[in-house]
């Protein structure tokens, strides 16, 4: 097993590592954030497959609530499903050997640094980069102060 | 018209870079097929049944003239010199290869144009009125707004793996130009407070073989407070839409069967969690926006006198021109339902030719209708002749924008996978048959669609009349559908009885036609006709009459 982060970095993990994480489903959440929060520092959420986007509202409504979590995103998932991990609150991706292989480290390595990294409504995920709004409105601030 | 500043510009150069990227590891394996078709149809790339084919965003209808020429230079460079206008505002390219659709990308954003989800379950192109910022019943310009839910729902992290496709329609007018009740999401901008606007958000919408008209959420929303509740509306769809079934699986069935009121409840308590910081720029970003649609100035001119024009002419003004909210001014419909003709398509030559009309008439501007035709939008009245004499050379002057002949018609099983019957040849015959019919009746205000399956991309539940392709025992069999409409009083259509074969169709809506001309009193519409006889009266003069 693998965990690529925020940053681009990744590194190898043993699954005993995450042992002690809560494991949830969004298909299974019955709504109670407080009871998740409770039970532990990590949250891993387990996507079905790649065309189920449940896992990114999921972690973007549970970061809402309780942003000191950890959350890591599984399933079968693709270096292109790295922004949208990011960006809505997951902290780290945690792939199998096959995805590593299969869809080539190289383009798992460069996932966060994919072309279109920041949105109009979304920074960049790893370096407090803002969003094209905020980057506008930025540009407008100054612009209007000289 | 707005223009991209260098944010735009880089945004939509990286997702072209980042398509070519994702191509390249599905030729070379790296991508499943499975993992990779969720990544082409965001990027509006469908495998029909005969090749790939290209879905280009035209956001809200508006292109400008070198838009234009360069949707022309594609259709003869990689595709067999034509385009396909849609229901939804978009171009489609019937048989571009795989491995040149990403230089196809890459022209389309050297004229800020491209295909970023015009397919896929995520939010399409938003559409809008294309008479937007001309028309004299308009109470604000819907396309600032559509502009600005264009840039939210731009690869927006969360919402690319919705349940299914989601549908925004925007209009700021007093008619309904949009179908606005058959979108997941209608907005109908009203003005606000200190210049700024308010809206009416209408819910659960849809067609498909569910139709429903949305309802209500929420009324009086301000400007500041769109976004934040668009954004939760979406994630509570996301988090309890059915994956189950994707029949079921549309926002219209989620308010159905969850109940508006429990919907609106969770959206309230979702909201009560979000963090508003990233919607901040929101208001701004209107304004900034806003200023690129002020109308240049129009000066007003006086009224040209068409009492002398000949019939041609007078008929074509009569029929396919609406009035301007400057004086002087045309909104000019220029229809792509020629007799015999298929509906909503446009040869290379055609569109380099309207892109020179636009230029020398309409300030370089250009719209999209989601009945497949296109608007020059402000065109003088002096210069009404000179254009449909271009028009005529083009085979572009037909008079029949608001005609029965007026067809909207899907691409059928002549080009789609998901199809169960032809509609194009279904749409040729019968605009053939009704244009001779309109020369000695009033079919004005009539509508007629076509859908060559149940996804209903036709609009078939949506017309005064629709026709509805299916495949019965391997044999194509047509239902008919009347009193739908797509205007503010939005109705489903109801199936008047058994499906015909296609050589049937033209005597069945003959007699339907017959009946009702026979049927109608003064000043009546088709589905007043309709509801005051009811469907058993139609169904007799159809069926029994056989």
């Amino acid at each position: 097993m693998w965990l690529l982060k925020k940053d681009g970095s990744w590194l190898p993990i043993d699954s005993s590592e995450l042992i002690t994480a809560n494991r949830v489903t969004p298909e299974s959440f019955d709504g109670d954030l407080e009871h998740i929060a409770q039970t532990g520092q990590s949250v891993i959420i387990s996507f079905s497959g790649p065309h189920d986007g449940r896992g990114f509202s999921f972690a973007k409504r549970l970061k809402q609530f309780a942003p000191e979590l950890k959350l890591i995103a599984s399933g079968g998932l693709t270096p292109d499903h790295a922004r949208l991990c990011f960006q809505t609150g997951f902290d780290e991706i945690l792939l199998s050997e096959e995805l590593v292989v299969r869809q080539s480290a190289s383009a798992w390595q460069t996932a966060v640094e994919m072309s279109v990294d920041k949105t109009y409504v979304e920074g960049k995920v790893h370096s407090n980069i803002p969003s094209i709004w905020q980057e506008r409105a930025l540009a407008q601030s100054i612009a209007t102060n000289e | 018209m707005y223009n991209y500043d260098s944010h735009d510009q880089a945004f939509v150069e990286a997702r072209s870079r980042e398509f070519r990227d994702q191509v390249e590891r599905r030729i070379t394996g790296k991508l499943s097929e499975d993992e990779f078709k969720p990544m082409r149809l965001m990027n509006g790339v469908y495998l029909q049944l005969h090749a790939y084919m290209l879905r280009v965003a035209i956001p809200y209808g508006t292109l400008s003239a070198d838009q234009m020429r360069k949707l022309a230079f594609l259709a003869e460079k990689y595709d067999r010199g034509y385009g396909h206008f849609t229901t939804r505002q978009n171009i489609q390219y019937n048989w571009p290869k795989l491995i040149d659709i990403p230089d196809m990308l890459d022209h389309l954003a050297e004229v800020q144009m491209h295909a970023i989800q015009t397919s896929g379950n995520c939010i399409r192109n938003v559409t809008s009125d294309p008479f937007a910022g001309v028309a004299g019943d308009e109470w604000i310009d819907p396309r600032p707004t559509a502009e600005l839910l264009r840039q939210w729902s731009s690869l927006h992290p969360e919402f690319a793996y919705l349940p299914r496709k989601f549908k925004f329609a925007v209009t700021g007018a007093a008619e309904d130009r949009t179908a606005l009740k058959f979108h997941d999401i209608g907005l109908k901008v009203k003005p606000g407070v200190d210049d700024n606007p308010a809206y009416e958000i209408w819910v659960g919408g849809g067609q498909g073989r569910t139709p429903r008209i949305a309802v209500l959420f929420e009324d009086n929303v301000p400007l500041s407070e769109l976004l934040p509740k668009l954004d939760s509306m979406l994630r509570v769809y996301n988090l309890h839409g059915r994956r189950d079934n994707k029949y079921k699986a549309r926002i219209k069935i989620l308010v159905a069967e969850y109940g508006l009121e429990n919907y609106r409840r969770d959206v309230e308590e979702d909201l009560a969690l979000q963090s508003l910081e990233p919607f901040e720029p929101a208001v701004a970003e209107y304004h900034r926006i806003a200023k690129d649609f002020e109308q240049s100035d129009l000066t007003p001119l006086p009224s040209a006198s068409n009492g002398d024009n000949p019939p041609a002419l007078a008929s074509w003004i009569k029929q396919n021109v609406t009035s301007h909210k400057v004086p002087g001014y045309g909104v000019v419909s220029i229809s792509l339902k020629p007799k015999g003709g298929i509906p909503g398509d446009a040869t290379a030559e055609q569109m380099y030719a309207l892109a020179d009309l636009a230029d020398r008439y309409s300030q370089g501007e250009l719209r999209v209708t989601h009945r497949q035709n296109i608007v020059l939008p402000s065109v003088a009245a002096k210069d009404f002749a000179a254009l449909h004499e271009a028009l005529v050379k083009q085979g572009l002057a037909e008079d029949n924008i608001g005609q029965l002949s007026d067809i909207i018609a899907c691409p059928g099983l002549d080009y789609c996978a998901l199809a169960t019957a032809r509609s194009i040849p279904v749409a040729q015959e019968l605009s053939t048959q009704l244009r001779e019919r309109e020369k000695r009746d009033d079919l004005s205000g009539l509508t007629l669609n076509i859908s060559g399956c149940i996804n209903a991309c036709g609009h078939h539940h949506a017309a005064s009349i629709g026709i509805l392709g299916l495949n019965r025992a391997e044999t194509e069999s047509y239902q008919i559908t009347l009193g739908g409409s797509s205007n503010d009083n939005a109705s489903v259509g109801g199936i008047l009885g058994p499906g015909f074969a296609q050589s049937e169709i033209p005597g069945a809506i003959d007699r339907i036609l017959d009946f009702y001309i026979g049927s109608k009193q003064e000043g009546e519409s088709f589905n007043q006709t309709y509801r005051r006889l009811g469907k058993a009266a139609f169904r007799e003069a159809v069926y029994v009459a056989a």
